[in-house]
This record gives structure tokens, C-alpha cells and sequence, in this order.
């Protein structure tokens, strides 16, 4: 056993002492949760170690072939998060290192009257352009807190990124193609490749009624700039308020189908329990299942970070931010005494329906000893979060979030 | 990064939905958009199951995507292996199942049984 595994327990011990009461998962700090006494084994604590790869900058390294990277947190201490900080998740180790934009063509065909084929120019000029800021998330961010913790990408807070994303709506390009009456729903691919000849690629799809909704965009530009090849270049998948999984990067191909999609990529994999806690137990898995979809309403410190030591009698500016599918965040609310008393936090101007929404709250430590705070959030829809969550793909990650540290 | 073009940054980050804008002068820099990736992969150390595991497992993808889980019990493991042959179509052979969880066992501390 390492340090950290019995800094862990001792802290553990010492929480589960001061908690009472159904919130007592809620009040573990962030750490504790990576661990449980359920599973086989006493939590993850790998070494999260820092890398460079091309176009991005210090980012956290979950895996190398294919590359996904996490963000660090205090990336999240601005609005927009950097291009070379968003995170990379790829899921073929045969994705795109290398494009070139004169022969570059996105395909669209399937249920239309005239295929089309549309060199990166032609996006760009023939299309009225839009710009929004939307917040891009892996539907595992924040897996690894789960307990027990289920396999997959183990991520803390940090796949996911706030960007202005400018491109064309994807319902003006498809109407350019003149879509047949019986469309039933649009599925998308990359140029991203399976290592071996004749494995699936990643193909994703959206109702039609959501593909020509005039929020879903293909993107060009990403806060000012192409995007980086990591994270799709030339051309991505914009859709704002839903998970990353249906923001296909390098995007090459569109397809109109008159009946829904049916792979693995839909049928199997990223789907969540058909709750609206997006919850369930270990042994008492939900019997239906569907695709993840709209982000749930969460919220999370960026600052204190994890285990930061506050300074007593300092006052210190709690931040961290909010988000939900779209409808907005109304309240954001703070609690520094386990869950006891909540008092609201300051949101930031709402710069778009589908970016996160920071927040703040000044607090001086008046004590010294064992801080542990939690956030929770509220849309304009009424939507909150629960004080426990689990599933087994470790999706859409929605409960009450803490944060613990000394007070020295 | 020179930003390439002008972006609308201000103004468009103060409204809050979509909205049209005049054509930008995208520049989408070189002809040919290319990176090259570091080799960074774990080393694996010898064990029980290595041969399979780096033939069946790590031909296409990094043993990265192992060493980074928590400590499974073998059945976790063995519905992983199964995943990867059922949904993702690795073309694993039967005889090779076993020792792949053997190795994943040992990579983890815990002895084949």
C-alpha cells in the first residue's frame, strides 16, 4: 500500500465518522470516491502524469494509443477553455494525423436528391456562417469518481471544455442536398479508422428533427482558429447541449437514413439507465437502457482545487462552474457546513444557453481544521441534482459534488 | 498559435444563441495538416499470458488502456475481453482468452489462478 492509498483510508475513516444521514456519499471528499469498500481493490490512485502532444499544451494522460488527454483544472478558472487545453478522446488508434485540405471532401448522401460532396471552401463560402459558445463534455467525464468505479477512460473533471465554435448549420447543409420525405435520422463518421481492416468505425446519429434544429453546426473554427487535429480538425460536430459522443470529429460523412441507426455505437455502447437520475445499482442494473443524450444539470468546484490548503482568516473565492442541456442555469448554491445550511452563489453574465456558467462565493476560514464543501446546481426547467449517482458505464455524471481540504 | 483569422470573440461570446455573421477568412493553414504523435507506451514486464495478451490486445490499442484501471476481479476483466470480441470485433481466438486474463491478472499483482 502507498501513501496515498493510507492517507485515503484514514481520511475516509474520519468522514464517515463526522457524516449522518443519506447525504453521507455526498460528503466524501472527491478522492474517497475514487475508492470503494464494495469493489475488489481500494480505488484508483495511478499517478496522473502531465504530456505534451502536437498542438496541445501540459495536458494530463489517460491513455496513448489512442490518445486521450484531460484538461487541468484550472484551465476551467476562464470562460473559454484554450484549444490546446480541450481534451482529446479518440476511440480507433487508426485516427487522423495527417489532412489535406485540397482534396478534403465531406460526403452527404443517403435519403437526399442529390449528393453532395463539399471541399472545405465551399463550407466556408457557401454557407451563411455561425458562431455560438457551447460546452463540450465526454459522457465519462468525472468516471473515475464513481463507487464503485466502473472500467472505461478514467477521468476526473477534466474531460470537458467550454469554446466558441463557428461553422455552418447543419440544417443548411443538408437542405442543399434536398432531403426525401421518410428521413428519420442523420448519422455521422470521421476520418478516424479502426486499427484492423473490417472492424466498426465510429458512426453516431441524431433524430432528424434534432439534426435541423438550427443549433447543430459543423464547425471549422474553434475559438478563432482551425481546430487542432486532435480534437478533429478540419471539421467537427457541434452539438450543443448533448454529450461529446455525438460531436464527431473530422467529420467526413453525412448520411440520411429512413430508419435509425443500429450499431454498437448506438445500440451498446454509451447508453444510459432510462431514469431521470441517470441511476442504478451494482446489483439491480435498470432493465431499459437508452443513448445518452442531453447534458444533466451538474456542477463543480474549479477552485479550491482538491486538497488545497486555505488560509485562516483569508478570504478565499470559492469558483467553480454550472451547466446543464440548454435550458440554463438559474441557481447555483454552495454549502461549507456538510450540507446543513446552502446559501447562494454569485453566477457570472450567461454568455449562451449552451455554454457552463461560472459561479463564485467568498469564504473565510474562521476555523482551522477540515473544510468540505459541496455545490449544487438548478436550471430554468426546475432540474437539480441528486446526492448519490452510479451506473455502470460511469455516464453523465449529475450528483452533488464536494471538495475537501485543510484549513491551516 | 498566430490566430489565423479574425473572430467575432467579443461579440459573439456576448450573445446568447446562434447567429450569422459575415463570411469569414478562414485560413486553415498549410496545404497538408499533419502531426506527428510520440511513441509513449508502458513497457509490459514478462508474465504469464504476455505473448497473447501484446498480439490479441496491444496490435490495436496501448496497454495504457489497462494499466490505467483500478484492480478488477477476473470476471470484470474476462466481460472486457469479451466486449472488445462481441461489440468491438477483435478477432481474438478462444484459446487465447484465458492467458490474455492471466496476463491482465498479473499486470494488476494478482496471481493466475
Amino acid at each position: 500500500m502507498n501513501t496515498d492509498d493510507t492517507f485515503l483510508k484514514i481520511n475516509r475513516r474520519r468522514l464517515l465518522g463526522l457524516a449522518t444521514g443519506a447525504g453521507l456519499v455526498s460528503l466524501l471528499p472527491r478522492q474517497a470516491l475514487s475508492g470503494s469498500p464494495d469493489s475488489a481493490i481500494a480505488g484508483q490512485t495511478a499517478s496522473r502524469e502531465q504530456v505534451r502532444y502536437p498542438e496541445k499544451t501540459g495536458m494530463i494522460l489517460i491513455t496513448d494509443r489512442p490518445p486521450q488527454l484531460e484538461t487541468p483544472l484550472h484551465f476551467f478558472r476562464q470562460d473559454l477553455t484554450p484549444n490546446s487545453a480541450h481534451f482529446v478522446r479518440w476511440h480507433l488508434s487508426g485516427y487522423p494525423t495527417e489532412v489535406d485540405t485540397r482534396t478534403f471532401r465531406l460526403r452527404l448522401d443517403g435519403l437526399v436528391d442529390k449528393p453532395q460532396s463539399f471541399t472545405l471552401e465551399e463550407l466556408v463560402k457557401g454557407f451563411d456562417p455561425v458562431t455560438l459558445v457551447a460546452m463540450n463534455q465526454c459522457s465519462g467525464n468525472a468516471r473515475s469518481l464513481f463507487s464503485p468505479q466502473p472500467p472505461g477512460s478514467q477521468w476526473q473533471f477534466g474531460a470537458m471544455g467550454n469554446a466558441q465554435w463557428t461553422g455552418v448549420r447543419l440544417k443548411d447543409v443538408l437542405a442543399r442536398a434536398g432531403v426525401k420525405s421518410g428521413a428519420v435520422e442523420v448519422a455521422f463518421s470521421g476520418l478516424d479508422e479502426s486499427p484492423m481492416p473490417g472492424l466498426p468505425k465510429v458512426v453516431k446519429s441524431l433524430k432528424f428533427d434534432h439534426a435541423v434544429d438550427g443549433d447543430v453546426m459543423i464547425a471549422y473554427a474553434m475559438n478563432g482558429e482551425p481546430l487542432p487535429m486532435l480534437n478533429g480538425f478540419p471539421l467537427r460536430l457541434v452539438v450543443p447541449g448533448w454529450y461529446a459522443t455525438y460531436w464527431i470529429k473530422s467529420l467526413a460523412h453525412i448520411e440520411v437514413l429512413e430508419k435509425p441507426l443500429s450499431n454498437i455505437w448506438m445500440d451498446v455502447a454509451y447508453r444510459i439507465p432510462d431514469n431521470p437520475e441517470i441511476n442504478e445499482e451494482p446489483g439491480n442494473l435498470a432493465k431499459k437502457t437508452v443513448p445518452i443524450n442531453r447534458f444533466a444539470t451538474h456542477s463543480i468546484f474549479v477552485r479550491p482545487e482538491p486538497e488545497e490548503q486555505l488560509l485562516l482568516n483569508h478570504p478565499m473565492m470559492l469558483e467553480g462552474l454550472a451547466n446543464d442541456g440548454g435550458d440554463g442555469i438559474a441557481r447555483v448554491e454552495v454549502s461549507v457546513d456538510n450540507g446543513r445550511t446552502w446559501v447562494d452563489a454569485l453566477l457570472d453574465p450567461e454568455i449562451g444557453r449552451f455554454s457552463w456558467r461560472r459561479w463564485r462565493y467568498l469564504w473565510t476560514p474562521r476555523e482551522k481544521g477540515r473544510y468540505t464543501f459541496l455545490v449544487r446546481a438548478t436550471n430554468r426547467a426546475g432540474e437539480g441534482q441528486p446526492v448519490t449517482q452510479w451506473n455502470r458505464g460511469g455516464f453523465a455524471r449529475r450528483m452533488i459534488e464536494s471538495t475537501s481540504g485543510m484549513v491551516v | 498559435m498566430a490566430r489565423q483569422y479574425l473572430p467575432c470573440l467579443l461579440a459573439c461570446a456576448l450573445s446568447p444563441t446562434l447567429h450569422a455573421q459575415e463570411s469569414p477568412d478562414v485560413n486553415f493553414g498549410q496545404a497538408v495538416h499533419s502531426i506527428t504523435v510520440p511513441h509513449n507506451e508502458p513497457y509490459l514486464l514478462d508474465g504469464p499470458g504476455r505473448a497473447e495478451f501484446l498480439q490479441q490486445c496491444v496490435i490495436c490499442h496501448s496497454p495504457r488502456y489497462v494499466v490505467i484501471q483500478p484492480t478488477y476481479p477476473r470476471k470484470t476483466w474476462a466481460a472486457e475481453v469479451a466486449k472488445m470480441r462481441d461489440e468491438y470485433g477483435a478477432p481474438i481466438p478462444d484459446a487465447a482468452v484465458e492467458p490474455i486474463l492471466d496476463y491482465l491478472m498479473f499486470l494488476q499483482g494478482k496471481p493466475a489462478p
